[in-house]
């Protein structure tokens, strides 16, 4: 029965079948060849979504259009132009900045590509950035909206693997902050070597009081990281609850203090958040029935006995998973991605000792990186979107961000404290 | 649906078990519970997976998915209704959701101890509610042993006034949430996989189960107290698919029956035995094991019986007769 | 045309809907917080354990509702590999396979959807709101009969407008 499903489920994915659907039809079909009634499908597509976790999703995407329209972007790329702006390099090391700030209020790496990639795309061209460049520093830094706490694919992951997901906030900081700074290094390096992005001379005084204005401005929506953050850190509230607050906290930032929000944008931001949310929470709903069909054929238990035979040892048993969710996050988006391996490598992590939270931040920084692998690559097609520019013209920066990407994952795979020393704090 | 079970449903049941068709069927069952294999529950069915492939010569075996592999007690009942599951260890309290006579037990101070609940479980009170089971597609075939839960965490209560201060987590049944209100506690309900996080970041400073789960969950680590409130004692039941019980032959029927009872003692025994060694374990631990005053709590509480009662389909019934079984 | 003109106002409706949802359950979600903070700090005793299981089922309705508005413009997330790859003819004969497929798939769910809220959902309440669950299957049923009046607005579209099947979704702005 598992077998019948997942030849039709790879069938329809490959002809494009969207994936809720190939789920969904894939394990429907194999339950009617077995002759069983498919009642069970709606009780577990219902049970998939009615979880009160998976609620800061639609709250956190919320959160992260309610910022893009309340002009939260524009001051926190302002805040970190004025910071780092001025020396060689300094607008793609500004760009990667403002992606962190912006990262740490959404939950999405697609919001966060769009919400920066509009503003400083156009800047670092005037800067002398090539335009390539310029369009595959946005795509590359994206990622870490779902690296840099809050992120959706963090809600996920604890969902289906049983994690905590206020541990995998947290335990993202420090990695997000790892990539964030060696793509700042990388692009000041290939601003000397290439001699773009030239250093502006700016006198002490006027420099910080720029900045102090810049910081004025933006300070508002620097308090939202704070609150999120704190408030899970210090046990305030779960994620679903600092979703919601972050949501009621924009709203009130975007209307009344920066007062960009307008009442007549509100019926878009809201139902097209409501539409994001459908699409990936759909795909949840429907992982269920197809990961049940799998659990109940011991499925996930004999591939963890496969790999298992396959290595002893954890340090090669990381590398596999790291090839294998590679591959998958080259083909896959994200959610569908952990929906379908998390709950079947999890438990085999577990067995070679590996802390499941680390574990979670292995998998999800590679499928973050996913998000710029072609041919699924939606960092990519959005920020080439915005650039007007063709995947192809891409290729030689992209190379160059990916490898950093990868030497950032290998670096997280083999040194857990990166990821969990925060959390013995 | 729950009233065509018992009727119409008869031609799929030859799909239960993938049988061969022959008049000696064969039965592959599929059985959950949402707790980890040290619980009874997990004890209970392997027994009954094990009782049942020697019975039966291997015509009948039976898979066990522990940990809420096959979803949630509420999702798992509802899998059974249809038969796509054949059999599952419950809370009552879960079955409520569906056949609201079952929410008799979620009244505080039913019972005083784990021995009286089972003894009244297990007689005609059971049988009652056993009897609620075929009209929606359910055969009950034993009950496993009732399990007392207490509330443990950050927040030590002495007495009915430690309540007043406290923010607790109860799971989602209004009998819980309307004691611990009544109480004069703040009442948050969240999934059970959340609490230890909760417990960890102080969202909530107390939970509620029995010694052995307390334990068995971790949450040990993140609480100092074990509060002895006694307020819920809640039986689990075994319940099988309406739809798998009819396929079955008499004979069979009185096989997996008597398999169920034995597979429910030991059950049962294995929770008596960890109930004992939690305690042990908990001090090792370094967990406050707290005697709380239930004078106070009980009378705060006594006027709830009726109330809840009265609110329950043929619940002062239920009531009266449990009372006149102590 | 009349068809798709229909669908645009009901897809009008929907969106207005999905805004009331989407409010109802961010502030029934937050008050619960407020509850744990606010009025617990001025001491004031309420509860409202049903703030939680109200913005689940909200959320439930608008993953259903959502998803029948993202089917109209080719939203739903799918692996495109071939349909961009390979020659233009076949992209588009792929492309509209898989619409079929996902047709198919809207009509399994109708009437998954269907038994689950009338004949299951009559028979179960909720554990807090006590309300039959028949009002949150209805969303299945209900989302999935919109979703294939939206599939079919979509072919019309590219028929009588001519536009490429392969580059609806694009159109739009792409999500996470
Ligand atoms: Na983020
Ligand atoms: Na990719």
């Amino acid at each position: 029965m598992a077998g019948t499903m997942l030849v039709i489920f790879l069938i329809l994915f490959i002809l494009s079948v969207p994936i809720a659907a190939s789920l969904g039809l894939s394990s429907i079909w194999a339950i009617q060849l077995d002759g069983q009634s498919i009642n069970i499908v709606g009780q577990k597509v219902f049970a998939g979504i009615d979880k009160f976790v998976l609620m800061a999703i639609p709250f956190f995407i919320l959160a992260g259009n309610v910022m893009q329209n309340g002009g939260i972007a524009r001051r926190l790329m302002n805040l970190a132009s004025a910071l780092v702006g001025w020396f060689r390099g300094g607008f793609g090391a500004a760009t990667v900045l403002s992606t962190m700030f912006f990262s740490s209020m959404s939950g999405s790496s697609s919001a966060t590509t769009a919400a920066i990639g509009s503003i400083t795309i156009p800047q670092m061209e005037k800067k002398g950035v090539p335009k390539n460049y310029a369009t595959a520093l946005v795509a590359s830094s994206g990622e870490l909206g779902a690296i840099i706490p809050p992120s959706t694919t963090m809600i996920i992951y604890g969902f289906v693997a049983n994690v905590s997901i206020g541990g995998l906030f947290l335990a993202g900081i420090i990695p997000g902050l790892l990539i964030g700074v060696s793509l700042i290094i990388t692009f000041i390096i290939l601003a000397r070597v290439m001699g773009f992005d030239p250093p502006t001379k700016i006198e002490k005084e006027i420099w910080l009081k720029e900045l102090w204005k810049a910081f004025k401005d933006a300070f508002w929506a620097l308090m939202m990281p704070v609150i999120i953050l704190g408030g899970i850190y210090f046990g305030y509230f779960t994620p679903t609850e600092a979703a919601v607050i972050a949501v009621v906290y924009g709203f009130i930032i975007g209307f009344f203090v920066y007062k960009e929000i307008k009442i007549k944008d509100l019926m878009n931001i809201f139902s097209k958040s409501a539409i994001t949310s459908a699409i990936v929470l759909l795909i949840v709903g429907f992982s269920a029935i197809f990961s049940y069909i799998l659990t109940v054929n011991k499925i996930p238990h004999a591939v963890g006995e496969m790999i298992v035979q396959l290595t002893g040892n954890p340090y090669l048993f990381l590398l596999l998973v790291n090839i294998v969710v590679f591959i998958a996050g080259m083909f896959m988006e994200t959610a569908a991605a952990i929906l379908i391996i998390a709950p079947i490598l999890t438990p085999v992590a577990t067995q070679f000792g590996i802390d499941p939270i680390h574990f979670g931040i292995i998998i999800i920084v590679n499928l973050a990186i996913g998000m710029v692998t072609p041919p699924v690559s939606l960092n990519l097609f959005l920020a080439c979107k915005i650039a007007n520019l063709r995947i192809e013209q891409l290729f030689k920066p992209m190379l160059l961000f990916l490898s950093v990407l990868i030497v950032n994952l290998l670096v997280i795979t083999y040194i857990p404290a990166i990821s969990l020393w925060i959390l013995s704090l | 649906g729950g009233e065509s079970g018992s009727t119409d449903n008869q031609s799929d049941s030859g799909n239960n078990g993938g049988g061969s068709g022959d008049s000696e069927q064969t039965f592959k069952f599929t059985s959950g519970h949402t707790t980890s294999v040290e619980n009874q529950q997990h004890v209970g069915l392997v027994a009954l997976a094990e009782l049942l492939e020697e019975k039966s010569g291997g015509s009948i075996t039976m898979d066990v998915f522990e940990n809420s592999q096959l979803g949630s007690e509420p999702v798992m009942l509802q899998a059974v209704q249809d038969g796509s599951q054949h059999i599952v260890a419950t809370s009552s309290t879960s079955v409520s959701n569906f056949i609201p006579e079952w929410g008799i037990f979620d009244i505080p101070f039913l019972f005083e101890s784990t021995e009286q609940a089972d003894e009244i479980v297990r007689g005609e009170v059971g049988d009652r509610l056993f009897e609620t089971l075929p009209e929606h597609g359910y055969k009950g075939l034993a009950w496993l042993s009732s399990i007392e839960r207490n509330i443990y965490g950050t927040k030590k209560i002495e007495s009915v006034d430690d309540f007043k201060t406290a923010t607790l987590r109860s799971i989602e049944a209004p009998g819980f949430v309307e004691t611990f209100t009544t109480l004069g506690a703040q009442v948050v309900t969240m999934p059970g996989s959340e609490l230890y996080t909760a417990l960890q970041q102080g969202v909530v400073e107390g939970g509620d189960n029995s010694p052995e789960l307390f334990l068995g969950l971790g949450h040990d680590e993140v609480s100092d107290y074990y509060n002895l409130t006694k307020i819920h004692y809640l039986p689990i039941a075994i319940i099988m698919s309406l739809d798998t019980w009819e396929a079955l032959t008499p004979e069979q029927q009185d096989m997996v029956m008597a398999a169920a009872q034995e597979a429910a003692e030991t059950g049962s025994a294995a929770y008596a035995q960890s109930y004992e060694e939690s305690f042990i374990e908990m001090e090792e631990l370094g967990v406050e094991v707290v005697n709380t005053d239930l004078t106070g709590i009980v009378e705060a509480t006594k006027h709830l019986k009726e109330e809840m009662a009265n609110n329950i389909p043929s619940g002062m019934e239920l009531l009266e007769l449990i009372e006149s079984n102590k | 045309m009349f068809f798709l003109k229909f669908t645009e106002r009901v897809n009008k409706v929907l969106q207005i809907v999905l805004t009331a949802i989407f409010i109802t359950m961010t502030l029934s979600t937050f008050l619960g917080v407020l509850v744990r903070f606010v009025f617990r700090a001025l001491d004031i005793q309420v509860t409202f354990p049903w703030t939680e299981e109200l913005s689940r089922y909200l959320m439930i309705w608008l993953v259903f509702i959502g998803a029948s508005l993202a089917a109209r413009t080719d939203q739903l997330i799918s692996v495109e590999v071939l349909v961009h790859t390979l020659p233009r003819f076949i992209g588009i004969a792929i492309k509209l396979f898989s619409l079929l497929i996902t047709f198919v798939f809207f009509v399994y769910l109708t009437l998954i959807g269907y038994e689950l809220a009338f004949n299951q959902g009559f028979n179960q309440t909720s554990p807090i709101l006590g309300i039959p669950m028949m009002i949150v299957f209805l969303s299945m049923f209900l989302g999935s009969i919109l979703g294939m009046l939206n599939l079919i607005a979509l072919y019309l579209e590219s028929v009588f407008l001519k536009k490429d099947i392969r580059f609806t979704s694009m159109e739009e702005d792409s999500v996470e």
